[in-house]
C-alpha cells in the first residue's frame, strides 16, 4: 500500500450530482455522507442508474462533485488543480472496471505495467511479475487482450489496478461479466488487499460479491443510502 | 514502459491509418518539392534564355562594327578637318586642298577631352610627280591613328595602320605598270623607300597613291610640322543635330579650321547597328517580360496548388487524428483515471502526427532524392536541395503542420473528463 497516507481516512459529507438530460435534471446522488478507512472493503449495491458507478467516479477524485467535500485524509482533491488530482490519483487510487478496459495493442505485462509510466520506480518490473504469478497470468503475459478470456482480462485489470499499491481500490461491477470460478478469483485478491491494510469500494449486482465486504452502502430508492458494518 | 513505447504500439496497432496520414505529408511534401523543381527549372531555362540572346546580339552588333571598321577601311572617315581658308571648290576638284595647317592641331584634339570624333588620322596630301618613272602620283603621308588621350585603354582599335618612315605603299596602277612586289626597293622622288604593301585595284584615286611616313611626305614637300588635312570618324552617338555638336566641338578646341560630313556607307551601317542594338535589346527585354510574367503566372499556380494540397494534408490528418481520439477514448479515458496529466495525454495524441510528419518527410525527401536529378537534372536538384531555406522548410513545415493538424483533437480528446468516458461506455 502507498505511504503517502498512512493514516489514511476517507471521508464524504453532503456529496450531491445532478446531470441534466432533455427531460430534465436527473438528480443521482443526493446528500451522500460516508466515511471509510483502511481495511475496509465495501461494498455497493442499489438498482441500475440509481448512482453506484457515480458515486464510485465522485470519490474516485474522477467527477466533481455539485455539492459536498471529500477528503482523503487531510487532502481535498476537488481543492487541487487537474493535473494535481490526477497525479493524487495516480499516487492513491486504483480503477477496475466491468469491461476490462486494457489498452487492445498493449501485451498483459505492457497493460499491467502502464500506471508505471505517471510514477516511474525500479521496482516495477517485479511488481508485475509478482502480480502476474498471484493472478495466474505468467504465462499468458505476452498475449494481447483479444487473445484473454473474460476471466484473464478482468485480472490483468485488477493487476494493473494494484501495480503500484493504491491505497483505496474502487471496483465497478468487476465480477459483472466473469463465470463464478474467475469471480471468485477476482473477490478473493480484492478482500486479501483489503485485509493487507487498504480500501476497497466495489459496486456490485453479484449477491456473492454482495457478501465480501466488511461493510455495505446500499441506494434506497429515494435516493439515499443505508450504510451497514458487519 | 514509457510513453513512447505506449505511442510506438499504438502506432504499430493502428498503421492503417497511420500510414494513410504519412501519404498525406509524403503527397503535400511531394507537391511542394515539385512545385518548386518546376519553378527552378522555368528559372534557369528562362537565364540560359537571356544569356543565349544576349549573347547572340552581342555577337551580331560586334560583326556589325566589325562591318563599319571594314568599310571604314575601304570607304574612308566622314569627318574632314580642313583649315579655315581652304576653298572647298579645289577639294572638290583635286581631291585635297592646297592650304595647311600645323600638325600639332592633331595633338590638340587627341588631348582635349573630345567626344563627337574617333579615330583621328592627319595627313599631308598632295598629286606630284613620280620623276623616276614620270607618273603622276597623289601622295598621302601619313603617321598613323593618333589616339584620344583621355579614352585610355577604352579607344578604338585603330582603323588605317601608320607607314613606317623608310617605307611605301602603293596603289594598284603603280605596282601593276612598273612590276613592282612587296619587299623591293624603289627609289622615289630621289629617296630609296622600301615597298612593304601594294593594294589591288580599287577603281579610285587610291590605284596611282602611294602613302608613306608623313615626315618623309612633309620632307619630300618642303612643308615640315604642316598637314593639309586631319580624317576623323564621327562617334556612333544618336544626336538632332549632330554635325552642329561635331563643328561645335572641334571649334572650341580648333578654332581655325573647318569641319565637313561626308555621307558614307559606313555611317548608314552604324545606324543600321544602333538599330539592331536597340531591336535587339527591346527584343530581349519583351522576352524578360514575357518570362517574367510566366514564371509569376508559374509561381501563383504552384502556390495554390501547394497550399491546397497542404491544407486538403493537414485537414486529412486532422480528420484521422479526430477519429484517432474518438476510437481511443476509452483507452484515453482510463489513462487519465490512472493519473495520466492532460500533458502526457496531449504528447500521446500529437507524437502519433508528428511521426507522421517524419516519416513522410523523410519518404518524400528519399523519392525526390532520386526523382528530382531524374526529372529536372543535377542542377534543379542543386538549387532545390542545397539552399538552406528550402532545407529548414521541407524538415520542419510538415512536422509542424502535422502538429498544428492534430492540436485541436489532442486537446479536445485529453480534456475529455474520463469520468463520462468511462461511464457511457
Amino acid at each position: 500500500m502507498s505511504d503517502n497516507n498512512s493514516e489514511f481516512t476517507l471521508r464524504a459529507q453532503g456529496i450531491t450530482k445532478t446531470y441534466s438530460a432533455k427531460s430534465g435534471a436527473i438528480n443521482v446522488l443526493e446528500d451522500i455522507d460516508l466515511e471509510l478507512s483502511k481495511g475496509d472493503f465495501v461494498t455497493i449495491s442499489g438498482p441500475s442508474g440509481c448512482g453506484k458507478s457515480t458515486l464510485l467516479m465522485v470519490l474516485g477524485t474522477l467527477q466533481e462533485p455539485d455539492s459536498g467535500t471529500l477528503k482523503y485524509g487531510d487532502i481535498t482533491p476537488y481543492g487541487l488543480s487537474p493535473s494535481g488530482r490526477a497525479e493524487f490519483r495516480s499516487k492513491n487510487i486504483g480503477f477496475v472496471f466491468q469491461d476490462f478496459n486494457l489498452v487492445p495493442y498493449l501485451d498483459v505485462r505492457e497493460n499491467i505495467m502502464c500506471p508505471g509510466i505517471v510514477n516511474p520506480s525500479a521496482d516495477l518490473e517485479p511488481r508485475s511479475s509478482e502480480l502476474l504469478e498471484m493472478l495466474g497470468l505468467t504465462d499468458r503475459s505476452n498475449h494481447y487482450p483479444d487473445q484473454l478470456s473474460s476471466g484473464e482480462k478482468q485480472r490483468a485489470a485488477l493487476a494493473r489496478a494494484l501495480l503500484l499499491r493504491p491505497s483505496i481500490i474502487f471496483a465497478d461491477e468487476p465480477t459483472g461479466n466473469l463465470d463464478q470460478s474467475n469471480g471468485r478469483v477476482v473477490l478473493d485478491c480484492l478482500a486479501n488487499y483489503a485485509e493487507d491494510g487498504a480500501t476497497v469500494i466495489m459496486a456490485t449486482h453479484d449477491s456473492a460479491a454482495l457478501s465480501s465486504g466488511n461493510k455495505h452502502v446500499q441506494f434506497n430508492e429515494g435516493k439515499g443510502i443505508t450504510v451497514k458494518s458487519e | 514502459m514509457n510513453l513512447f513505447r505506449i505511442i510506438r504500439r499504438e502506432i504499430s496497432h493502428s498503421r492503417g491509418t497511420f500510414l494513410m496520414g504519412v501519404s498525406a505529408v509524403i503527397i503535400s511534401v511531394l507537391s511542394y518539392i515539385i512545385s518548386l523543381s518546376i519553378l527552378t527549372s522555368s528559372k534557369s531555362s528562362f537565364l540560359n534564355g537571356m544569356q543565349i540572346m544576349q549573347a547572340d546580339l552581342k555577337k551580331e552588333i560586334s560583326g556589325l562594327e566589325d562591318a563599319i571598321r571594314k568599310s571604314m577601311k575601304g570607304l574612308g572617315f566622314n569627318i574632314h578637318i580642313y583649315p579655315e581658308k581652304q576653298d572647298l571648290s579645289v577639294i572638290y576638284e583635286q581631291g585635297y586642298g592646297e592650304q595647311t595647317m600645323p600638325e600639332n592641331y592633331v595633338e590638340k584634339l587627341a588631348n582635349s577631352n573630345i567626344v563627337t570624333v574617333n579615330h583621328l588620322l592627319p595627313r599631308l596630301t598632295e598629286m606630284v610627280k613620280w620623276k623616276e618613272k614620270d607618273q603622276s602620283v597623289l601622295l598621302i603621308g601619313v603617321r598613323g591613328e593618333v589616339p584620344i588621350a583621355f579614352r585610355g585603354e577604352n579607344r578604338k582599335k585603330a582603323l588605317i595602320d601608320p607607314v613606317k618612315v623608310g617605307d611605301i605603299v602603293l596603289g594598284y596602277e603603280l605596282h601593276k605598270k612598273y612590276g613592282i612586289k612587296p619587299g623591293e626597293t624603289i627609289k622615289f622622288m630621289g629617296k630609296e623607300l622600301n615597298v612593304t604593301a601594294t593594294h589591288s585595284g580599287r577603281g579610285t584615286v587610291d590605284d596611282i597613291t602611294a602613302w608613306m611616313a608623313l615626315s618623309t611626305v612633309q620632307e619630300l614637300l618642303g612643308k615640315p610640322d604642316l598637314i593639309n588635312g586631319i580624317l576623323a570618324l564621327e562617334c556612333n552617338c544618336e544626336s538632332l543635330d549632330r554635325l552642329g555638336d561635331i563643328k561645335k566641338e572641334i571649334g572650341q578646341i580648333l578654332p581655325n579650321t573647318r569641319i565637313i560630313e561626308k555621307e558614307s556607307k559606313a555611317l548608314a551601317r552604324a545606324e543600321a547597328r544602333n538599330k539592331v542594338k536597340r531591336t535587339g535589346q527591346t527584343q530581349i527585354q519583351n522576352f524578360a517580360l514575357s518570362q517574367k510574367q510566366l514564371i509569376v503566372n508559374q509561381s501563383i499556380t504552384t502556390t495554390l496548388f501547394v497550399l491546397i494540397v497542404s491544407a486538403l494534408s493537414i485537414g486529412w490528418i486532422a480528420y484521422l487524428t479526430f477519429s484517432n481520439v474518438a476510437a481511443r477514448s476509452v483507452e484515453i479515458g482510463i489513462l487519465g483515471a490512472m493519473g495520466f496529466g492532460g500533458t502526457k495525454l496531449v504528447l500521446l495524441i500529437i507524437s502519433r502526427a508528428t511521426l507522421m510528419g517524419i516519416t513522410g518527410t523523410l519518404c518524400a525527401l528519399v523519392i525526390s532524392l532520386i526523382a528530382v536529378p531524374l526529372a529536372w537534372g543535377r542542377e534543379v536538384f542543386v538549387a532545390v536541395f542545397l539552399d538552406m531555406s528550402n532545407v529548414f522548410i521541407l524538415m520542419c513545415v510538415p512536422t509542424l503542420l502535422a502538429c498544428s493538424a492534430a492540436w485541436i483533437p489532442a486537446i479536445k480528446g485529453s480534456s475529455k473528463d474520463p469520468a463520462e468516458v468511462l461511464r457511457n461506455e
